[in-house]
């Protein structure tokens, strides 16, 4: 039974992290219309952001973390207005190759800057804590408290904002938006500087537990993308919902079956749920 | 003129063949006939993923996969079953398209994005599942000595053998040569029309009484077939598998080697695939990192040059035949 | 009385909670010029949708020579007999006009792999014939001197009459044609409604969508007229003109005649 707990709390919190990056991803989804195949790096470039912050310059974790997403925030904004925008009127094949080269720069980018291994962060908040019967650390706690309160945030924004109501109306048409005088190509940037954000804040979050290293934003941009499918792409609530689903299946299936297999188990929901419903679970169209 | 025209094009082609078939005769370094070997390998793989990319437009990222099906099938008939390399080639092909079909069917009811990315998903769990299921394949350590095609027995007690290096490119110059030949020859027929009508508009197509689900199918499991068929002559080649030969980066590269050399035609694939392969073979000690390299290439074709060097160049052909005009 | 060649059936259509068409019932006979008004968002387009297999029916049937193809693949329902353009005029922007037309044939060839690529005698004639109506049609609707031009470049009006040429190189027995000459100019107007009638002089069967009066009512042997998805009356143009729920439909109730 403890064993169970373990998997369910490890799952929340794994979650919580692909929560977060499917969350920037349906965002950009939303405005850009194509998938942001480069998310991913984003992901992967906010680790180890962090990572040099912590290690290089001794700055403590909640510094470190803020900056990375400042940082990661306007490598978004240079990437949208050097690679995407150019683009905006091609065909998705031109903005799906375009990112594919992103992330050959950025993933290699690291390998050589950083080298292949599997970089170690600095123990944080290590301090376990024992809850019906079983041990788990602060840094967990955290993970799961920062992201309950970022996506708190991200919903009084886009609600409660003008600035949110104006990228809720460009997701939803951006011809009318243009034509009520909103500056579409500000909401870009803007929604490209909060999905990298939201990159860096879970890379920076689970970089204290799992291991920074070149090629991590793959996994986890694959499955990110089963979840928007499943969750509807565009659809927050979906990539919320499914980013914890995703967690949690994942936790579970690799505690009970074979970790090696947990990838194919998820990609093979993802296929299942795409024969029956080819634009997703909540998807329109 | 257009006699003269028609005659020049065929010109050309006959010196390449002449070129391409004599150039063990010329070329002793083992190292540049290796990269002449490769180069014909990747130009076959990307030759076939360009139907489906190119001419049916839609973006298909497990390529990768079906060119390590292909290998993996091939390795496995000849090592655990002793199979003979021929039939194991043309079992190795079949068994290619198969799981074509199996993971087609599925994936074709998608479009789009979500085609792209339900494709390279199919392509990680295949690469997953070469790399876990150790008991068939080896999983990590690989699967190591695959021999090189038996010999072909020829009247009056003459054999050809394919342990030299010439023979090996021989038999992969003549499988790419049909390869294009093929692809060729679908394309200028009513069924590419059929394919470039797909790309061109799926919803009018189908309003005219094409099938998009089987036209798309369809070009799927050709550019499969020949996917396995690279594969295959890796395998024997190289002689050594390990699952990273169907992994994405794979495709990755494929696609790249289709968009540098242009999407959509047939010399297109032929170039960015020789030309790439040169030059990384060729920087392979340099500590230029090569990838990076790609990355900043292929943004910058996307972006400023997206019918890669072939429309560049044709580009360059009518600014050239407008001058003349003048 | 000619025969009966489509019947739409008490067809209904829903999106979600909105009823776009609503227990239509109507006929079409073979020969005639068919046309279908109605003020915009009536539910004339999503109609043909729902006749080519674009849409799957909610309720009801379509019968088509007697045979029920209610929510047969698009495709299929082409191979039948029945081929439709679309309101944005459509065709395939990156071929040349001659291009275009070849590949509309290809439904009634079978262009097989084998023969293909071994290059066969019935593979190569089959071509040829596609060739040949891709001609013979374009000839038809005049655009011979443009057969070499990037369909995306023509004009207007020559693209009309592309995306209508495209229809009738699949051999249609009824050709639905939406808004044929939606955005092009009075002369223009006139040079399509010729071409419809010479389409109609071929024995082929046309249903119209039309807004443009002359059109829609000069035109065709019958008019059936839509509101909100519902069948207001059905009749020769004449009648129909005259009809008081038609003038509401379109001018509002305060309306007097």
């Amino acid at each position: 039974m403890s064993l169970f707990i373990q998997q369910v709390l490890n799952g929340i919190m794994l979650g919580s992290v692909y929560s977060l990056v499917a969350l920037g991803l349906t965002l950009e989804y939303g405005i850009l219309h194509i998938p942001n195949f480069a998310h991913g790096v984003l992901y992967m470039a906010g680790a180890y952001v962090t990572f040099l912050l912590a290690t290089a310059v001794g700055l403590n974790f909640w510094l470190a973390m803020l900056i990375a997403m400042i940082v990661l925030g306007l490598i978004g904004i240079l990437i949208e207005r050097l690679v995407y925008r150019p683009l905006m009127l091609e065909s998705h094949l031109s903005s799906f190759i375009a990112a594919i080269g992103l992330i050959f720069i950025f993933v290699d980018g690291a390998l050589n800057i950083f080298g292949p291994d599997f970089k170690r962060f600095p123990p944080t908040h290590t301090q376990a804590f024992h809850i019906l019967g079983v041990t788990i650390t602060l840094q967990r706690i955290i993970i799961i408290g920062v992201t309950v309160i970022l996506i708190v945030l991200l919903h009084l924004f886009i609600k409660k904002t003008i600035m949110g109501a104006t990228i809720e109306a460009t997701a939803q048409d951006r011809e009318g938006a243009q034509l009520m005088g909103i500056n579409v190509k500000r909401v870009r940037m803007i929604v490209f500087a909060l999905g990298s954000a939201l990159a860096a804040a879970a890379a920076a979050l689970i970089a204290p537990i799992h291991l920074v290293h070149p090629g991590m934003g793959g996994p986890v941009i694959l499955k990110a993308f089963v979840i928007i499918i499943l969750g509807g792409m565009g659809s927050m609530p979906g990539a919320i919902i499914g980013g914890f689903i995703m967690g949690l299946v994942e936790s579970l299936s690799g505690g009970y079956i074979s970790t090696s297999y947990n990838e194919v188990f998820a990609f093979g929901v993802l296929v299942i749920v795409l024969t029956i419903r080819p634009t997703g679970l909540f998807g329109a169209k | 003129m257009a006699g003269k025209l028609f005659s020049f094009k065929n010109l050309i082609i006959l010196l390449l063949l002449i070129f391409a078939f004599t150039i063990p005769c010329w070329v002793t370094s083992r190292f540049i006939l290796h990269i002449v070997i490769m180069c014909c390998i990747w130009a076959m793989a990307a030759t076939s993923m360009n139907l489906m990319m190119g001419y049916t437009g839609q973006i298909n990222l497990a390529h990768g996969a079906f060119f390590g099906i292909g290998a993996y099938s091939a390795g496995l008939l000849i090592l655990k079953v002793g199979m003979n390399f021929w039939p194991a080639l043309i079992l190795a092909c079949i068994i290619t398209v198969f799981v074509g079909l199996i993971i087609g069917l599925p994936a074709l009811r998608t479009r789009g994005s979500y085609f792209a990315i339900g494709t390279m998903c199919f392509n990680v769990i295949v690469t997953v599942i070469i790399d876990s299921w150790e008991d068939l394949t080896e999983g990590a350590r690989g699967l190591l000595g695959i021999p090189r095609p038996a010999p072909i027995s020829l009247p009056f007690g003459m054999e050809i053998t394919f342990t030299s290096m010439p023979a090996m490119y021989y038999l992969v110059l003549t499988s790419l040569l049909l390869t294009i030949w093929i692809i060729y020859r679908i394309v200028h027929s009513m069924l590419g029309r059929t394919f470039i009508a797909i790309k061109g508009n799926e919803e009018l197509s189908e309003s005219l009484g094409i099938s998009a689900m089987r036209t798309k199918l369809l070009s799927f499991l050709i550019s499969t077939f020949f996917a396995g068929w690279a594969g295959v002559l890796y395998a024997s080649y190289i002689g050594f598998l390990s699952p990273e030969i169907s992994d994405y980066h794979v495709t990755f590269e494929l696609l790249i080697f289709c968009m540098i050399g242009g999407l959509g035609t047939m010399v297109g694939p032929l170039i960015g695939a020789i030309i790439l392969t040169i030059i990384s073979e060729l920087l392979h000690g340099i500590a230029i990192p090569r990838m990076v390299a790609y990355g900043f290439l292929l943004v910058i074709i996307t972006i400023f040059l997206p019918g890669g060097i072939t429309g560049g160049i044709k580009m360059l052909w009518l600014r050239w035949n407008r001058k003349g005009e003048q | 009385m000619n025969e009966m060649l489509l019947e739409v059936k008490d067809v209904s259509k829903d999106f979600g909670g909105l009823r776009a068409i609503d227990h239509l019932d109507f006929q079409i006979r073979e020969g005639e010029i068919f046309s279908i008004i109605g003020p915009n968002g009536s539910g004339k387009t999503t109609l043909f949708n729902v006749i080519t297999g674009f849409h799957p029916v909610t309720k009801g049937k379509v019968i088509f020579q007697g045979e029920d193809i209610t929510n047969l693949k698009p495709f299929t329902i082409a191979r039948k007999g029945i081929t439709r353009t679309f309101q944005l005029t459509t065709v395939f922007t990156g071929e040349t006009t001659l291009d275009n037309l070849i590949v509309g044939h290809r439904l009634r060839i079978k262009a097989g792999l084998w023969g293909t690529v071994m290059g066969s005698r019935y593979t190569r004639s089959e071509e040829k014939r596609c060739r040949e109506k891709a001609e013979e049609v374009l000839e038809f609707i005049g655009l011979t001197r443009l057969k070499n031009v990037t369909a995306g470049n023509l004009p207007q009006e020559a693209q009309k009459r592309l995306s209508i040429g495209l229809a009738l190189t699949t051999d249609p027995r009824l050709l639905l044609l939406d808004e044929p000459t939606g955005g092009v100019n009075f002369k223009e107007t006139s040079g399509l409604i010729s071409l419809i009638e010479k389409i109609r002089d071929q024995k082929i069967t046309i249903c119209l969508i039309e807004h443009k009066m002359k059109v829609a009512m000069d035109l065709p042997d019958r008019v059936l007229v839509l509101n909100y998805g519902r069948k207001i009356t059905e009749g020769v143009p004449m009648d129909v003109s005259k009809d008081q729920r038609v003038i509401e439909a379109y001018l509002g109730k305060n309306y007097n005649a």
